[in-house]
């Protein structure tokens, strides 16, 4: 099993809590084609589902699965 | 480049720095806390569980807790004034907002070992160590502790000395983790609170790689050994059962509070009649169950599992307030606590150092090296706290804190460091990042291949020496990775770094023809505490190579009294028939 970080475009109102707390610096702010910011996992293949991101979000807008675990490069989901 | 300067500088923001840092604060130093991630987020302290040792002395026996806490290495004075500061630990903490879970203004504790005694009790606090690394942020902020989040440290600056005391620390330099700017630290003292060693980012493939902190790499100890600080506690390996699919999982102290226990597949308890962990079970510390977890894997016989299928809703409830962290992974890798088996490993035991090891301190944080100090698992400050446990880390940044600040005081031979040339170095290193290099993913998997396939989880001398011989192969590799950009460059370095100490590590052991700790050797089964009760230093000397050697254990009444029989674990003693 292996992570995956997923953001709601709806519910994110890029406040960038999760870009500040995050410890593997998974996440960064991207802006939308409104202009508003949001949140996205930039280097996903190295979250560790610690969970910090979901407990600090206000707006309860990041999942963390686990999924099945699929080899790809060196053995590290990218993206 | 940016240049900052102050009396103290921290690195890391885990609970050692966090308490070196205000303390040191408190004495009237000025501080820079410095950290990989962000301040109360990064490292091992924020994903601790909420349970915590708290000694009342209203309620406590100090010499239980004194015989649980004391190995036949551990300093028992030191020990012994640890476990009375940890109701100074809970007081500060407690005024500083951490939230404890209480019953009419009295702490709620459970009865747990983690010691390996029944006789110790556990305080907890309420949302983890998530909820309490925030407070103590606060805290140092309010106090007026200058924080820097996302700079990874590389390398300590030193001002040279007469070359037979070695240099004199005097600052360190590191990079933004995001942008790549090169950051200046000139400080009179230097604390480092980087935590354990660890194999960093482990692929999701394979057992023994699970366990805290994540985004740990042994860049601190690393950076230490270079700076020519003598190292300690290397020997004992890894600590920690770790859930099978999860990486982050402290809390077993609360979950054997709570009756849970570790059965086989078809539920029997596989600690009940353990040699390994004796009448403790489940109280036992984690080193103990880990090393009896890791017995079974490398006999095939695949990993052990927690059962908490009893618990009450009540209980259940505790767990969720207590561990969030460690029920919310549950619960996302398709287990429900209540009705399943959770599948449980050990980490393999060159892969981390949980236990702490790193640089050799006195009681006030000092190492070897002038003018340089460490606390918490990134030191040997395990042999006179209570081993690696939160509120002994927080007790040795507070030791460190108040020494870095009076040595910062009092401190006259401080010189500006010439930065220079490290500078000029960091600098051509980022500037050199490369889109079409991609050594790094190449060289990780066979740095692990060497942990997995050729070290595993029994040691003996020839796994040694092919291990070793490996990585003497990988050297080039490892010192010729690039990366594609900053973010890959903190892997880069913290791989680089993991090699650099994997080295010693790999030679300490060897060198010391016992088993202790979690380290097994099959050809060496005993502890041997005839000939090795001693603690084995290593240090980079100014010409590169490495000394090793032995410092025996004073004999004092400092120390326990160790009966000197060749064989002194039933486990080991078993192994022999």
């Amino acid at each position: 099993m292996t992570p995956k970080v997923s953001v709601s475009a709806i519910a994110c109102t890029g406040c960038g809590i999760c870009v500040e707390s995050c410890p593997m610096d998974v996440l960064r702010l991207s802006p939308t084609k409104t202009g508003a910011k949001i949140a996205y996992p930039e280097y996903g293949g190295d979250c560790e589902a610690c969970l910090l991101c979901v407990i600090d979000c206000a707006r309860e807008a990041i999942k963390v699965e686990m999924v099945a675990y699929t080899e790809q490069g060196n053995g590290r989901l990218t993206g | 480049m940016m240049k900052h300067s102050a009396d103290v500088l921290v690195i890391g923001g885990g609970i050692s720095g966090a308490f070196a840092a205000i303390e040191s604060r408190d004495a009237g130093a000025s501080v820079i806390l410095v950290d990989k991630g962000y301040f109360g987020r990064s490292g091992c302290s924020s994903l601790a569980s909420g349970v915590q040792q708290v000694f009342v002395p209203e309620e406590d026996n100090l010499d239980d807790w004194v015989a649980a806490w004391g190995g036949s290495l551990v300093n028992l004075r030191l020990a012994r004034k640890a476990i009375l500061e940890s109701q100074k630990i809970y007081q500060l903490m407690d005024s500083w907002g951490v939230k404890w879970v209480k019953n009419r203004g009295r702490l709620v504790r459970i009865s747990s070992g983690g010691g390996g005694s029944k006789a110790l009790k556990q305080a907890m606090f309420a949302g983890g160590g998530p909820q309490m690394m925030m407070a103590m942020r606060s805290a140092a902020m309010e106090k007026g502790v200058a924080v820097i989040n996302r700079v990874m440290i590389t390398d300590l600056l030193t001002s040279p000395r007469s070359s037979d005391v070695g240099p004199r620390v005097t600052g360190a330099i590191g990079f933004d983790t995001r942008t790549g700017a090169v950051h200046v630290f000139h400080a009179k003292a230097v604390v480092v609170c980087t935590g354990p060693y660890r194999f960093p980012n482990a692929s999701r493939t394979g057992l023994g790689f699970r366990g805290m902190p994540l985004d740990a790499a042994p860049s601190g100890i690393a950076m230490m050994l270079r700076a020519g600080a003598v190292l300690g506690k290397l020997e004992f390996g890894g600590y920690a059962p770790s859930p099978y699919h999860s990486h982050s999982a402290p809390g077993l102290e609360l979950i054997g509070g709570l009756g849970g226990a570790f059965v086989d597949e078809s539920g029997v308890d596989i600690l009940a009649d353990s040699p390994i962990v004796g009448d403790a079970g489940i109280q036992a510390r984690r080193s103990t169950i880990s090393l009896a977890i890791a017995r079974r894997q490398a006999k095939g016989e695949g990993p052990a599992y927690l059962d908490c299928r009893h618990f009450s809703e009540e209980e259940f409830r505790l767990l969720q307030q207590v561990i969030p962290i460690v029920v919310g992974n549950m619960e996302r890798c398709g287990y429900d606590p209540s009705g399943a088996l959770l599948p449980y490993v050990s980490t393999l035991p060159c892969t981390a150092g949980g236990s702490g090891g790193g640089a050799a301190i006195r009681e006030d944080g000092a190492t070897t090296a002038l003018g340089l100090f460490a606390a918490g698992n990134c030191s040997d400050g395990a042999y006179m706290t209570m081993g690696q446990q939160l509120v002994g880390c927080a007790v040795l940044g507070r030791w460190s804190g108040q020494g870095a600040a009076k040595f910062a005081k009092s401190s006259k031979d401080w010189v500006e460091p010439d930065d220079r040339i490290a500078r000029e170095r960091l600098e051509a290193r980022i500037k050199s990042m490369d889109a079409d290099a991609t050594d790094y993913a190449s060289t990780h998997a066979k740095v692990q291949s060497v942990l997995t396939a050729t070290l595993g989880y029994e040691l003996a001398q020839e796994r040694f020496d092919a291990a070793l011989e490996r990585l003497a192969k990988l050297d080039r590799d490892v010192a010729t990775m690039k990366a594609k950009d900053v973010h890959e460059l903190v892997k880069v370095i913290g791989l680089q770094s993991f090699c650099e100490v994997l080295n010693v590590v790999l030679r300490v052991m060897m060198r010391r023809k016992e088993s202790r700790g979690n380290v097994i050797r099959t050809d060496a089964p005993h502890t041997d505490n005839v000939n090795w009760l001693s603690y084995t230093r290593a240090r980079r000397a100014a010409d590169g190579s490495l000394e090793m050697w032995e410092e025996q254990r004073p004999e004092t009444p400092d120390y326990m009294p160790v009966i000197r029989t060749r064989v002194l674990s039933a486990y080991f003693a078993s192994q022999q028939q």
